[in-house]
């Protein structure tokens, strides 16, 4: 059944009617998965035929995520500390190198595929095991729900998780680039359901639509969008219902709300958003790693890095550069030498960039 | 501890991570499921976050079932963008 939602007749016929509305419009989507399936199927090129040029926005944690948290990581590492994080970001370069750098100068640095692992060996070990836990609300829950089950007392979190919405705000905000929809990502809205974009909606008069990872489910959420515009219409709607529910995961919503609070934040290519982070509550302070490690990291807490030179990273991140429009792709700039780190996540829009097109248009 | 293994693959981590493909459950154990994705490639996946059951389609992201996949809805969106798509 899963293969219907790949269907080329059908694909096709969605072309079609978007061909027959005579568009001009941009959209924007927020999710690396998203990014993957339009550039692995070409999804940009057909719209693009149609009058749709379709961009990534913010939708890559680990591309949002600072210099300065990788430091804060990166020094944990130097301090002795065994920092655990997810495969990707290993290979970010922050301003004194990455957290691989800092492997291969003798620090204890792990990869995990998920926080069970990183409490598993927190359990074997008398050191003091750091998570660095990067993320949206998709990943965040793991990180609550794994706080809340009484982890040993040598095991801390360096939360980096941050909250989707407020981020859609702030670009809207800027008011740099013209959109005139969003595809919202289905995973972040399985967790939070469609009720959070409602607000972004009424105050942008913007159409949205949740959205899942098939080439299908994107060219549906397109032609929903398209819909509403051509009927001066600007509603959520959730094309994802086989996963996303109104209310969201109701038990998943909870233990973010037990575990975490919100505070302003900076994210890569943008100023400080309001409530955007999620910090550990003051009950859980033996497992925040930013206070139960302050000493270590005073010298650097405060200090602002600057960005790798030369990397538009901040402008793809805010979509108003393709990737290719960097002077530096597939040049200076690839997976095996990555200079920001759009080029290392695999959900940043220059690393899909250049896995399916690496020669320069 | 042991001194970790040199040349370990490493980048498949994180892609797993945001798999789209939903799994099927093959067994449950207090909160750990066995789930099966096809193609021979099976995972130990916790299920706390969601009330699932053997034989359902989950959604998994960094080790944890995030939601379930409603089968009768997909055939449900299916069924209305035929009759969409198909409209004159
Ligand atoms: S190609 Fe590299 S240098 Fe250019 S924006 Fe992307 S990550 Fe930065």
């Amino acid at each position: 059944m899963m293969l219907r939602f790949r269907d080329k007749s059908s694909a096709d016929k969605i072309i079609n009617r978007l061909a027959q509305m005579k568009l001009d419009m941009t959209l924007m989507h927020v999710c690396g998965t998203h990014q993957d399936t339009i550039i692995r199927y070409g999804l940009d090129n057909l719209l693009e035929e149609v009058g749709i040029d379709i961009r990534q926005g913010p939708g890559c944690p680990v591309c949002v995520t600072t210099t300065a948290e990788i430091e804060l990581a990166r020094t944990l590492a130097k301090r002795g500390k065994i920092v655990v994080t997810y495969g990707d970001m290993l290979r970010v370069p922050a301003a004194s190198g990455s957290l691989q750098d800092a492997r291969s100068e003798g620090a204890k640095v792990r990869i995990v595929y998920s926080i069970t692992d990183a409490v598993k060996l927190a359990k074997q070990t008398e050191d003091e095991v750091v998570f660095v836990a990067i993320g949206f609300e998709t990943t965040a829950p793991s990180t609550a729900i794994t706080v809340l089950s009484n982890p040993p007392s040598n095991f801390s979190v360096l939360s980096c998780h941050r909250y989707l919405p407020p981020a859609l705000e702030a670009l809207l905000s800027m008011g740099e680039l013209k959109i005139q929809g969003i595809i919202e990502p289905g995973h972040v809205s399985a967790i939070i359901g469609t009720k959070p974009y409602q607000k972004i909606s009424e105050k942008y008069r913007l159409p949205q639509v949740v959205a899942g990872f098939e080439p299908l489910d994107v060219l549906m959420a397109v032609y929903m969008i398209a819909r509403q515009i051509l009927s001066s219409k600007h509603v959520v709607e959730n094309e994802y219902r086989r996963t996303v529910r109104e209310e969201g995961n109701k038990r998943a919503l909870e233990v973010l709300s037990i575990v975490f609070e919100p505070k302003e934040s900076r994210w890569r290519g943008f100023p400080t958003i309001p409530d955007s982070k999620m910090q550990l509550k003051d009950e859980f302070d033996s497992f925040d790693a930013e206070k139960k490690h302050a000493d270590d990291l005073r010298e650097v807490s405060e200090v602002q890095f600057p960005e790798p030179e030369g990397c538009g990273c901040d402008r793809v991140l805010r979509g108003l550069m393709d990737p290719q429009e960097c002077q530096l792709f597939g040049k200076a700039c690839t997976p095996s030498s990555p200079i920001g780190p759009c080029m290392v996540s695999m959900e940043g829009s220059c690393n899909i960039e250049f896995k399916y097109r690496r020669t320069n248009r | 501890m042991a001194s970790e293994p040199k040349n370990r693959p490493e980048t498949s981590a994180f892609s797993e991570m945001c798999l789209a493909i939903p799994g099927k459950i093959t067994e449950i154990n207090n909160n750990l499921a066995c789930v099966d994705f096809g193609d021979g490639t099976k995972r130990e996946v916790d299920v706390s976050l969601v009330d699932a059951r053997v034989g359902q389609y989950i959604l998994v992201h960094a080790g944890f079932a995030i939601e379930i996949l409603d089968e009768d809805t997909a055939k449900e969106t299916l069924r209305l963008w035929d009759e969409i798509l198909n409209m004159r």
